[in-house]
């Protein structure tokens, strides 16, 4: 059974905010995900990044995995063709349904994603 | 007619725009609340539920069906809040309020000091083993809801409950006039 968690929200209040979302169809996107500016998906740059971690994650004194990389390294890595890895398990966002989330490398949004995984989950992940 | 189907029915017909309408009529206030009980501030969490729909709009026609609508959406919006809060607390002083002090002084809140005090307990909890507690402890989400919402197992899932539990009745047994010393874990 569910119990009050103490918020109390109006219906008055929710069929205004109800107005303004159904616009959202209407409106243009413009948002913290930002969407075709560079032109690929969340699933290239998910690919790019496990391309950067089968490079890095070869035994090293380095403890710190993303010590060095950036997302425009990332993105490099991507950009040069090399890279064929499905990682759709990678990233949270893709498995429950197969959506793209798109995002900017040259914002912080990647390196935050990557402070979900820690190194053993990236390593089983790719092995 | 059952939430779910209403939104089925007009999804199926192939019209989106009906069926995100009644996305939002039936999800918005759960929502609100996933995200409020994440975020803590009235504004930010407003903003956050935008940024929910906005990408629920943008994925609706390739949702395949592999969850129920309110999973889908639930998944979406817990992940907007966390994300969010994790882009917050990189620019978070220690003097800025957290979350449960802006919860509390919102016009959202009308909980009494116990409820206070459990929320307050929740701040000290990782954010991920916060909204599992709270998906499972106020909502009564079956585990294996939780577990799709936020891709962990069910295991996992039973031993981040019974963990958050432990911390939360540690911390409101300090709080003694009743409301939310009744904490148990659920199985």
């Amino acid at each position: 059974m569910k119990k009050n968690d103490g918020l109390n929200i109006s219906e008055q209040f929710l069929l205004e905010n109800a107005k303004k979302l159904k616009g959202i169809p209407d409106t243009p996107v413009k948002g913290r995900v930002i969407p075709l500016r560079l032109g690929f998906t969340f699933g290239a740059v998910a690919a790019a990044l496990a391309a950067v971690l089968v490079f890095r994650l070869q035994p090293s004194e380095n403890t710190d995995l993303f010590a060095d990389v950036t997302s425009e390294e990332v993105y490099q890595y991507y950009d040069s063709g090399l890279i064929d890895v499905e990682t759709d398990l990678l990233m949270e966002y893709t498995s429950v349904d197969d959506f793209t989330v798109e995002i900017d490398p040259n914002e912080e949004e990647l390196d935050l994603l990557l402070d979900d995984l820690n190194d053993e989950e990236l390593y089983n992940i790719l092995n | 007619m059952h939430n779910e189907d209403r939104i089925w029915l007009a999804y199926n017909a192939g019209d989106y725009r009906k069926a995100f309408e009644a996305l939002v009529d039936i999800q918005q206030g759960q929502l609100l609340r996933i995200i409020l009980r994440i975020v803590g501030d009235e504004d930010e969490a407003m903003d956050v539920l935008q940024d929910t729909f906005i990408k629920i709009w943008k994925n609706l026609a390739s949702f395949k069906g592999g969850s129920k609508w309110s999973t889908w959406t639930y998944r979406i919006a817990s992940n907007e809040a966390l994300m969010h809060l994790r882009k917050k607390k990189k620019f978070l002083t220690t003097s800025d309020p957290i979350v449960t002090e802006q919860l509390t002084a919102g016009s959202f809140f009308d909980g009494d000091d116990a409820l206070a005090a459990l929320y307050s307990a929740l701040d000290k909890l990782p954010a991920k083993q916060r909204l599992v507690f709270q998906m499972k402890y106020f909502d009564d989400l079956p585990y294996a809801e939780i577990a799709q919402i936020t891709n962990t197992s069910v295991g996992a899932l039973k031993a981040s409950y019974h963990h958050a539990v432990k911390k939360i009745e540690a911390e409101v047994s300090n709080f003694k006039p009743g409301g939310h010393s009744d904490i148990k874990e659920v199985s």
